[in-house]
């Protein structure tokens, strides 16, 4: 019996070994930015968790900088910039960009349901609708980058914090972070965790800058849809038609958005996303979400005039600021 | 509790060390103990079903007690019935009521007659087709006067209820468990060893093969309309692997798990896909349950020994009975029918026999005709588990129409897909390991690697590997049946 206890006790010391050492290092090192607090989230070369930044950055600063104006949705509402949007508002107002990676509707219900329990008063709000994520989940969303804040989701701090550790000991993950961080080099292979872009997030705002990617754009246009021409696939003019995807639990979720921000009397904005992939919102679930926030429903989603040209995109996911600014007149005038 | 979960990981180690560092006394004390640990594991899925487990295993102890004691063969043969009926009349009402009465009504139907049928919603109790197997192998041995009843009520529960078994078998026999369960259990260093080595397979065969190739196989067969029929039989394939992965997974899980106690369950699989021909298939795959039919309903109905059309009749009888055993559904049928066809030509020209020993049995690799053989038999087993695995039987015949047709000959586009080309270096992996262990009781038993570092290193790799590379889905297929 011994004997056994003694070889098992050793077997799991030898292999501990190693995750112990990784695990260190994890601590040391805190890829995620998920361990403790940081004044800046600017220039990450870890692909970080946006809906944690902005909710700890929300978090960290709300009862100094009493934040009044919401814009929530994916990371494409990176074109829609509060310091841009601050010309529309009052005066006095705060805007803050309460924006997650692929933000699903749950996300936005979880965290104006956070405003609420922190008695934050909303005066100005923008929920920005993408056909292809925000109705994906009906719960919290799966995987590091896309996975809710605890307080958001109301899971546990443990399950939240785990899902960092396992993608943590992904092998591809500790290759990529480890061989770049001791080379500085930087391989396709890595795309998947490693963030190549500089991008700079204001520590009061919470406004997104893609600062390499607008660098180039000012320097040399050219050079820059060149780079990312491989991205731009060729859209189907027979592939616009989409299916229903807003569900009972998710009208529900619209409805108690629409509760809490009437109490409020917010100005809403609803605004579905042009995307490039040209999809048009299915009516149906137009109608639903006329129904319940009346006419403050911009649809651009569709064959448009911003969706039409790839120059309107960085990528073909994310629209650049200069139609953020465009789409900002158009439901402001 | 799933075998695959972590509750199963603290409960094992839990329940292991209170056993033999605590109550490792006196057999009374071991077997209690063990009973209530079986009680609390399966009652953490739903504590209801217990008392049902419970009933079923009071009333078997008693009619076999009843059998032995009454000299009046009337009282016996009433309380042989009374037992047969009960656990049978479980299972029909918990499992296949519904279908019956749904075919019932659309037979009636069919001859004009309106019918409403009256359906009831029941969950069906996690393990029943396995206890009340238990069970009834008990109750016809003791009427058979095979085995003497078991006086001792903790030792007869706990042969109905040894957690390792409870819920996905392997079916055991009261010959086999009870004269084990009857001794006092000693602490042994290889046996605990190797149902270590024996868990640790099976949970790779479960999380990495089979829960890899479940997102894979539930893609194909839900688009089955788009795909053509290459992919829809390398679905198949997938499939195959995914259903052996789990079932087999679950059973090493099983035996290994009953091993850490120092009991010994009946081998359920002896690496079927190695097998040469399908008779050979089946008396490689779910061992326990196959060698129960022939036990208990083949033999009885005559068996092979009352001239070829009975022997053809009883194993026509047996397929039809494996399949409704395994769910209320016609595909299920019709897989047993499949299987029946397959087998009985073998049998009528006598060659069900030919393949009793693994292949290459003395040899480190199988010859060119062997592996042809093993090839024929995997291709045809894998068609038999798409009737397995499809419900809609309208469905089943389009999937069979594209693999029949020439699009099986179009370039499967899951060819190049990453989690293909990931899950079929497992499935290799697996196979070399098995390979190597076909003649052992399971694949990492008795490894050809002798040195300690190489074994070790070979079992961290299994580990990291399940870790990193598992799959999402996590309940064991057979829970259903």
């Amino acid at each position: 019996m011994k004997r056994f206890i003694k070889q098992i006790l050793l077997f799991v010391l030898i292999g501990l070994v190693p995750s112990f050492i990784f695990l260190g290092l994890y601590c040391l090192y805190d890829p995620f930015r998920v361990i403790r607090e940081y004044n800046s989230y600017s220039n990450l070369n870890v692909i970080p968790n946006r809906d944690f930044i902005s909710t700890e950055t929300f978090l960290k600063n709300y009862k100094k900088e009493n934040y009044d104006s919401f814009i929530f949705g994916s990371s494409r509402t990176l074109a829609f910039r509060p310091s841009s949007w601050y010309n529309y508002l009052p005066d006095s107002s705060k805007p803050y960009a309460f924006d997650a990676f692929s933000e699903t509707l749950f996300g936005v219900h979880g965290k104006i349901k956070l405003l609420d329990s922190l008695n934050v008063k909303i005066n100005n709000c923008v929920i920005f609708i993408c056909q292809d994520n925000t109705f994906a989940y009906e719960g919290d969303s799966k995987g590091h980058i896309f996975i809710k804040h605890p307080l958001i989701s109301k899971t546990s701090n443990f399950d939240f914090q785990f899902t960092f550790l396992k993608s943590y000991f992904n092998p591809k993950f500790l290759l990529s972070y480890y061989f770049n961080k001791s080379t500085h080099l930087y391989f396709d292979f890595m795309g998947e965790y490693l963030e190549s872009r500089e991008i700079l997030y204001d520590p009061i705002t919470n406004e997104t800058l893609m600062k390499s990617a607008e660098d180039l754009l000012a320097r040399n246009p050219d050079m820059y849809y060149s780079r990312v021409n491989k991205y731009f696939y060729a859209r189907k003019a027979s592939s616009n038609d989409s299916l229903p995807v807003i569900n009972r639990i998710q009208e529900d979720y619209l409805k108690d958005i629409r509760k809490i921000l009437k109490k409020n009397d917010t100005s809403i904005k609803i605004v579905i996303s042009p995307l490039y992939n040209q999809k048009k919102l299915h009516p149906q679930d137009l109608t639903i979400i006329r129904k319940i926030f009346g006419e403050n429903v911009y649809d651009f989603s569709g064959i448009n005039q911003i969706t039409k040209s790839r120059y309107n995109y960085y990528e073909s996911s994310h629209f650049r600021p200069f139609i953020g600014d465009s789409i900002m007149k158009a439901i402001y005038n | 509790m799933l075998f695959n979960s972590i509750e199963f990981a603290i409960f094992l180690p839990l329940t292991y060390m209170v056993f033999w560092f605590l109550i490792d006394k006196k057999l009374n004390l071991q077997n209690i103990f063990l009973l209530v640990s079986s009680y609390f594991f399966y009652g953490s899925w739903d504590f209801r079903f217990l008392f049902l487990l419970i009933f079923s295993t009071v009333l078997d102890y008693f009619s076999g007690i009843m059998m032995e004691k009454t000299k009046n063969e009337k009282a016996r043969k009433i309380w042989f019935y009374t037992s047969v009926f009960a656990n049978l009349g479980f299972l029909g009402v918990f499992k296949y009521y519904n279908f019956f009465i749904f075919s019932f009504s659309t037979f009636l139907t069919k001859f004009g007659f309106q019918v409403h049928p009256y359906t009831i919603s029941l969950i069906l109790p996690v393990g029943i087709s396995f206890y009340t197997f238990h069970g009834l192998s008990y109750v016809i041995d003791t009427y058979n006067r095979k085995i003497k009843a078991e006086r001792n009520f903790v030792h007869y529960a706990l042969f109905v209820s040894y957690f390792p078994l409870l819920v996905a078998g392997p079916i055991e026999r009261a010959t086999h468990l009870l004269p084990q369960i009857k001794i006092k259990k000693e602490f042994n260093y290889q046996k605990s060893v190797s149902g270590l080595k024996q868990i640790l397979w099976g949970l790779f065969k479960k999380i990495v093969i089979a829960d890899n190739c479940a997102p894979l196989v539930n893609d194909i067969f839900a688009n089955f309309e788009i795909q053509n029929g290459s992919t829809l039989f390398l679905g198949g394939v997938l499939f195959a692997f995914q259903i052996y992965g789990d079932f087999s997974g679950y059973s090493d899980i099983a035996l290994g798990s009953s091993r850490l106690f120092g009991m010994e369950l009946l081998k359920n699989f002896n690496y079927p896909y190695f097998s040469r021909d399908i008779a050979e298939f089946w008396r490689r795959w779910h061992i326990s349950l196959t060698t129960w039919f022939r036990d208990y309903v083949y033999f009885p109905l005559g068996g092979s020994q009352k001239g070829i059309r009975l022997t053809i009749l009883n194993t026509f009888i047996i397929f039809i009975i494996s399949g409704v055993w395994h769910g209320a559904g016609y595909n299920y049928i019709l897989w047993g029918l499949l299987n029946a066809l397959l087998f009985i030509p073998l049998m009528i020209f006598k060659r069900n026999r030919t393949n009793i020993e693994i292949v290459a049995i003395n040899r480190t690799l199988p010859t060119l005709k062997e592996s042809l053989q093993i090839f024929l038999t995997f291709n045809l087993v894998v068609i038999t588990w798409i009737f397995f695995r499809i419900t809609d039987i309208s469905d089943l015949f389009e999937i069979l129409k594209k693999i029949f047709s020439p699009s099986f000959f179009v370039f499967p586009t899951i060819l190049s897909s990453l989690s293909f080309i990931s899950i079929s270096v497992f499935i290799i992996c697996m196979l070399v390991i098995e390979f190597q262990g076909r003649r052992e009781n399971f694949g990492l038993d008795n490894l050809i690697f002798k040195k300690k570092w190489q074994r070790w290193g070979l079992y961290y790799a299994i580990i990291l590997s399940i870790i990193w590379f598992g799959g999402s889905e996590q309940q064991f297929i057979y829970f259903q049946f």
